[in-house]
Parts: structure tokens; C-alpha cells; sequence
């Protein structure tokens, strides 16, 4: 859906029609459940919180005005709050590497014990970013969001978006292991996100400055 | 396309299956959400803001209950509206006190006008501006000044002040030079007065030849955010702040002085992929006063390693991910 269509289906949702409402959640729900329950870890809370987000739109969506302001941005940005109240009150939330696991169709036993061993890999490398290069990685990868809508988002400058996601994908790349020779480059197997892309032993994290 | 631009392809592969296989919703809950929240915005809240404004209790009875239903699940209850004051956004002053800025920024006008005094001091202008109406905003802000929250910031002192400035550190620089204190000067830390005076001396002594200055032009970069990294770990944001002041101003130098010499912009390149990354580290650490000095020279770094790969050295930047537009 383009930007056009967008501030269109806002602009009637503003208005008070209820259907173009119902069009703007379906083109975000899964990019904000994905952004929160990568969040939060834990899938009901996830579900919970998403409602409650776009409520929360529903609610706020006469004040938004576009200015400038992508949509995306601004509901992002939302989602981003609510996600924080929600961590501080309940410290108990499950890490990455815990999140739930639904079965890989189409896939044999064999493949699926290796791409749920590489998708374990990229949880726990995600695991190794700082707060905001992770939340860069989930704004962009995970919500679908432009640099542009990810710095409404977090409140930043687009190129600050740029540079954190540059030195993220550093970091998962050195955190992944991933060898140079070892990387088969083609297209991804049936049934797997990513083929047989083979991951290294993670690297240590040494000090970026010492050599 | 070369090896490092495969691999970004390959994370960002990884990446996007990894959301596919771990961050699916699943389709009923979708059904589910979906259907409360067409229900709600079929409720006479999502009207346009733009008709006559109904009485003030109104209004927070009706947030009140849209607020309700989407909580009602995270408390355990059931999604229904409920016709009580629930919501500690709407209704508690203490809860207000130590609700984030960010929370505040999207709490209602009704919310702000039991919000204490302390929790509005620490709200983002931009949350509060956004947030109220012009009159309601005046109120809030004189609220909080009466409180004595916002901190009274004396005038910038007259010029007279920075010529006595430069003064004294002229003569502190003399007093330093003829005393034979340029052991003390060497060593000063960034918090220390002499700090200023050390990398002046840093600075004139840099090697005249290009390829040593440019190593010692490095050198000096590296120097910056081992104290930066120094002071963050002590928690001292003044001196996190002046080391990466320092180094903002090495890193222009540094690439003025580089022009287009591809062995020296090579090296400047590879050093400021690890400074970026200890600048990550520090930014981490979160020393409070210091967020700003961070941030800058995290942009400036940025900014330098783009110029260097628009100079034609380095590699292009990662590729962005896919969005719903642009």
C-alpha cells in the first residue's frame, strides 16, 4: 500500500469510517505484532498489546495530522510506548530466544532441525546488540518500516536510523560467525526462509579498539 | 557486489525468515483483535475531534472506557468496555508521577490536568506540545515552574567573561610552558582544566609528513574514545562529554587533512568502523548528562565514513530493509 493510500485511508478513518480503519489495521497488524512481540518475547502479552495499540490509534488518530510525519512513524511510534510502558511494569518478560517456535512447513525433519538451529543463531545474536541497534533491526526488518518512519519512531535523526542499522548488521555478522567461504550464496531452499546458509561458531566480541 | 555487501544480504535473508517463522501472529488472535477494535471504532469516540467539544467528563469517561478495552486482557479480564475509572493514566496523579515521557507524551489532555508537577517536568516538550491545547499547555508549564521543577538557567555570561576566559587560559597555557608542566599537561584527563591545553599541544606536534600525521591523526582518535569509554565507565558525563567533543572536532580534521589519499582514507575508514562501535558501547551505558555528546559524535562518525565512501574508498553503507513505502 503506498503512502497516498495510506493518508487517504486515514483521512476517512478520521472521518469516522470505520472500514478504511479496518484497511489501515490490516496493513499493520502483522508489522506491529512482529515489532512487539520481538519486544516483549511473550505472545499473548503480544496480542494484548497490540490491541491495545491500535486502540490507543483509534483513539489519538484525530490528533494525528501528517506534517511531514509518516504515518507508519507516528503508529510506530504508539507502539513503541505502549511496548515500554508494558516492560517496565512487568520485568518478567521472556527473552528473544524464547519466543514461540511454529513449525516450518513444507520441510523436511532434517531441514527444519537446521534453519530452527540458524533461526536460535539470529535470536541469540540479536540478543547481542545494543537496545537501540536491536530496536533499529525490529523498526526496519521486523516492522517493515522505512528509515524515515523508523526515526519518527525512536525520535531520531534518519541518518543516526542508518548508522545504527549499519554497525547492527556489523555486529549480528561478527555475532553470527558467519565465515566468508562458508556463506553458499543462491536462492532459498523451498519451504526454508534461507536455504542452507551455514553459520559459524559465534565470534568472541573483542574490543573494538584493541587489536 | 563484494563479499561484505553478500553477507548484509545474507543477515537481511536471515532476518526476514526468522520473522516469518518466530514473529507470526497467529491468524484467530488476528480475527480476535481485529474485530474488538473495529467494534471500538465504531463507538462515538472516533468521531472527528473537529465538532463543538463535549463536557470535559464526557470526554474522559468515553477515553476512559476505550482505554479499558484494550487493556482489559493484560489485567485478566475480559475485553468488554467497562464504565468505571480504570485507567491510572486517566485517573492517578501518582501514577502520572512516574510515568515515562514517552507515556505522557500520548496521555490525554484530561490525563495532564491530574498529572503532578514532577511527572510534567520530566515530559518532552515535544509530548506536552503535541498533547494540549495552547491554553491548557501555559497552565501546565506554570504549574511546573511554581513547582520550582524547572531549573532557573542564569543568562550566558557577558563577552567581558569569555575575554577573562581567554585570559586565564593563556596565561595558565604560559604559566604551564615556562614551569616545565608539560608532564602534568600530557596527562590530563577530560574533565581537567588542562585538558584544553593538552590537545593544543597534540595538535602542534602532530608529525608534519602526511602518512605520520595521518596515523597520529588516528592515534589521537582511538586516544579520544578510550576516554570516553574511561569516563563512561566511571559515570562521568562531563568528561565523556568533553573527550567526544575532542574527537568530533579530530574527525574533521582528520578527514580535511586526508583529501582524496586512498591509503590515508582507508585507514581513517577502518579505524572509525571500530570507534562507531565503541561509541555504541559508550551510548550503552547510558551516563546520563552525556546522551547528547554521544549521539553527536556517533552522527559525525557516520557522516565521516559516508564521505569517505562517497570519495569513492570504503564500502557503500548497508542496504536498508524492505517497508511498506519507500
Amino acid at each position: 500500500m503506498d503512502a497516498e493510500t495510506i493518508d487517504r485511508l486515514v483521512a476517512e478513518a478520521q472521518a469516522g469510517n470505520r472500514e478504511a480503519f479496518g484497511q489501515i489495521f490490516d496493513e499493520y497488524h502483522q508489522p506491529i505484532y512482529r515489532f512487539v512481540v520481538s519486544r516483549v518475547g511473550r505472545p499473548s502479552d503480544a496480542e494484548d498489546l497490540t490491541q491495545l495499540i491500535f486502540v490507543k490509534a483509534l483513539e489519538a488518530l484525530p490528533r494525528y495530522t501528517a506534517r511531514g510525519i509518516p504515518f507508519g512513524g507516528w503508529l510506530f511510534r504508539l507502539a513503541r510506548n505502549a511496548v515500554i510502558d508494558h516492560v517496565r511494569t512487568r520485568r518478567d518478560h521472556l527473552e528473544l530466544t524464547s519466543e514461540v517456535q511454529r513449525p516450518t512447513e513444507e520441510a523436511g525433519p532434517e531441514a527444519t532441525a537446521a534453519l530452527r538451529q540458524d533461526l536460535d543463531a539470529v535470536g541469540r545474536a540479536l540478543g547481542t546488540l545494543t537496545d537501540e541497534q536491536r530496536e533499529v533491526i525490529e523498526l526496519r526488518f521486523f516492522g517493515g518500516l522505512s528509515a524515515r518512519e523508523a526515526a519518527e519512531a525512536m525520535g531520531k535523526q534518519e541518518g543516526t536510523i542508518r548508522g545504527l542499522q549499519f554497525r547492527a548488521i556489523a555486529s549480528l555478522r561478527r555475532a553470527l560467525g558467519m565465515q566468508l567461504s562458508e556463506l553458499p550464496m543462491g536462492s532459498p531452499a523451498p519451504g526454508l526462509g534461507v536455504g542452507s546458509l551455514v553459520i559459524g561458531e559465534p565470534a568472541a566480541l573483542p574490543d573494538p579498539l584493541e587489536p | 557486489m563484494d563479499q561484505d555487501d553478500r553477507d548484509d544480504v545474507d543477515i537481511e535473508r536471515l532476518l526476514l525468515a526468522y520473522a516469518d517463522a518466530r514473529l507470526q501472529p497467529d491468524p484467530r488472535s488476528t480475527a480476535r483483535v481485529r474485530a474488538v477494535v473495529l467494534d471500538a471504532a465504531a463507538a462515538p469516540v472516533a468521531e472527528p475531534a473537529i465538532v463543538a467539544m463535549p463536557p470535559p467528563a464526557q470526554r474522559v469517561a468515553s477515553r476512559t472506557s476505550l482505554r479499558s478495552l484494550g487493556r482489559g486482557r493484560l489485567r485478566g479480564r475480559n475485553p468488554a468496555p467497562v464504565s468505571r475509572w480504570d485507567d491510572p493514566l486517566e485517573a492517578m496523579p501518582e501514577a502520572l508521577a512516574v510515568a515515562s515521557p514517552e507515556a505522557l507524551a500520548v496521555a490525554s489532555p484530561e490525563a495532564l490536568a491530574v498529572a503532578s508537577p514532577e511527572a510534567l517536568a520530566v515530559a518532552s516538550p515535544e509530548g506536552l506540545a503535541d498533547a494540549l491545547p495552547l491554553q491548557v499547555r501555559a497552565e501546565f508549564t506554570g504549574r511546573v515552574r511554581r513547582a520550582e521543577l524547572i531549573p532557573v538557567v542564569d543568562p550566558p555570561a557577558p563577552a567581558q567573561t569569555g575575554r577573562w576566559v581567554r585570559r586565564g587560559f593563556a596565561a595558565l597555557l604560559a604559566a604551564g610552558l615556562l614551569l616545565g608542566g608539560a608532564v602534568a599537561v600530557s596527562a590530563a584527563p577530560p574533565d581537567s582544566p588542562l585538558y584544553d591545553t593538552r590537545l593544543l599541544l597534540e595538535n602542534l606536534t602532530l608529525p608534519a609528513a602526511a602518512s605520520e600525521r595521518a596515523e597520529a591523526r588516528v592515534a589521537a582518535l582511538h586516544e579520544r574514545i578510550k576516554e570516553a569509554r574511561g569516563a563512561a565507565n566511571g559515570k562521568n558525563g562531563k568528561a565523556v562529554a568533553a573527550a567526544l567533543k575532542a574527537y568530533r572536532a579530530s574527525v574533521k580534521d582528520a578527514l580535511k587533512e586526508a583529501g582524496d589519499d586512498p591509503a590515508v582514507l582507508a585507514s581513517l575508514y577502518a579505524a572509525l568502523g571500530l570507534q562507531l562501535e565503541a561509541l555504541e558501547t559508550i551510548s550503552a551505558e547510558n551516563v546520563g548528562d552525556a546522551g547528547g555528546a554521544v549521539e553527536n559524535a556517533l552522527e559525525d562518525g557516520q557522516n565521516a565514513v559516508t564521505e569517505i565512501e562517497k570519495r569513492g574508498h570504503g564500502k557503500p553503507a548497508g542496504t536498508p530493509g524492505r517497508g511498506p513505502k519507500g
